[in-house]
């Protein structure tokens, strides 16, 4: 079954089953009610006349954990990860609660793995510069893989988030990723 | 009206009325230009055979402000900005400021909801800065597990030092419905 671009009536033409059965049942079936099967779900073009549908995904970790990696590194408590279907689009949201106690700078950044192969990279990091007192700052980066980033590889891909410092202890809470499919 | 698989007609079917409105009539009363209304309008699924349209919206106010209060609240001037929206079950709220503290303390900026869902200011939904330097930033999450219906999403503030004073600009929150 696939999208036809609807018949034309004719007068005194026959209307029959076939033609009933390819440009309402069919192209019906191509429309979002009958498409949407997972609440929250939203939906994509995947090509002319094509719809799938596509989901979120957001996971966190509270936990307060540090490093002196400077090269990417996991904490602790590995992640926050997300697994989700996409095409060659998704918009990723890093957020982490970071503090330094000496000069440098701490990231958090994103890596793509199982479909896709995307190293975590300051390029596309939440990132803080400097020596921060009283708990630190909370920030967000927001990047969309396939457009600013580079593109995904279809199918089912894991987010996520990678550390490291340029120089001393960075102290990394309250850690989110948000990831919309395209 | 409520989606139907469409039927499969054969050659001897006899098409009556109820056929015809139920197949024809009502699955294209579900489909995205029957539920379009407003400009800008965005579809998701709100259940199996079931689409809904849904907004984003935002709202700013630039002017500087402060507060010394070590509680959220509002600021010394005026409250917000604020939005209003019907959203379902999750909606994606973006935190944006600009935030200058008059010491080594931070301030913190978190959002309320009131409405069909009551959710609490709390530092693990805020965006918190440190320092003297101003700094830009937004903070964006999904607030999940929403009673379906009316919301008003609304920026509250403080400073982690209870008498020290945080500045806040260009404040903006972004909501979109989902």
């Amino acid at each position: 079954m696939a999208w036809t671009a609807p018949m034309t009536a004719v007068a005194n033409a026959f209307f029959t089953s076939a033609d009933y059965n390819t440009n309402v049942r069919d192209n019906l079936l191509e429309t979002m009610p009958a498409i949407a099967s997972t609440p929250t779900a939203h939906f994509v073009g995947t090509g002319p006349n094509k719809l799938i549908q596509r989901t979120s995904a957001e996971a966190s970790v509270d936990t307060v954990e540090t490093t002196t990696n400077t090269s990417w590194t996991n904490l602790s408590t590995n992640g926050p990860l997300v697994d989700i279907v996409t095409g060659s689009v998704a918009l990723v949201c890093v957020t982490a609660r970071t503090r330094l106690t000496t000069a440098g700078a701490v990231y958090a950044s994103v890596e793509v793995t199982n479909s896709s192969s995307i190293s975590a990279s300051e390029d596309w990091a939440a990132s803080t510069v400097g020596v921060s007192s009283n708990g630190g700052g909370r920030i967000s980066n927001t990047m969309v893989f396939g457009k600013s980033e580079p593109a995904l590889t279809p199918g089912t891909n894991r987010f996520r988030v990678r550390y490291r410092v340029t120089s001393g202890t960075g102290e990394f809470a309250q850690r989110s990723i948000l990831v919309i499919a395209f | 009206m409520a989606w139907t698989t469409p039927y499969t007609w054969t050659d001897d079917d006899i098409w009556d009325p109820d056929l015809m409105n139920v197949q024809i009539r009502d699955n294209l009363n579900e489909t995205m230009p029957a539920k379009a209304a407003l400009p800008n309008q965005f579809f998701r699924v709100n259940d199996s055979g079931n689409v809904v349209g849904r907004v984003a919206v935002y709202s700013d106010i630039s002017q500087a402000d402060f507060t010394t209060a070590s509680v959220y609240g509002d600021l010394e001037n005026r409250r917000g900005p604020s939005v209003r929206l019907e959203v379902g079950t999750s909606a994606l709220v973006e935190i944006t400021a600009r935030i200058r503290s008059t010491g080594s303390h931070a301030g913190a900026v978190s959002c309320r909801v009131t409405g069909s869902t009551q959710i609490g200011f709390s530092d693990t939904r805020a965006l918190i800065q440190a320092g003297t330097s101003s700094h830009s930033a937004s903070h964006a999450m999904v607030y999940d597990g929403l009673n379906p219906g009316m919301h008003r999403f609304e920026l509250k503030y403080r400073t982690f030092s209870v008498g020290n004073a945080v500045n806040f600009f260009y404040r903006r929150i972004a909501v979109r419905a989902l």
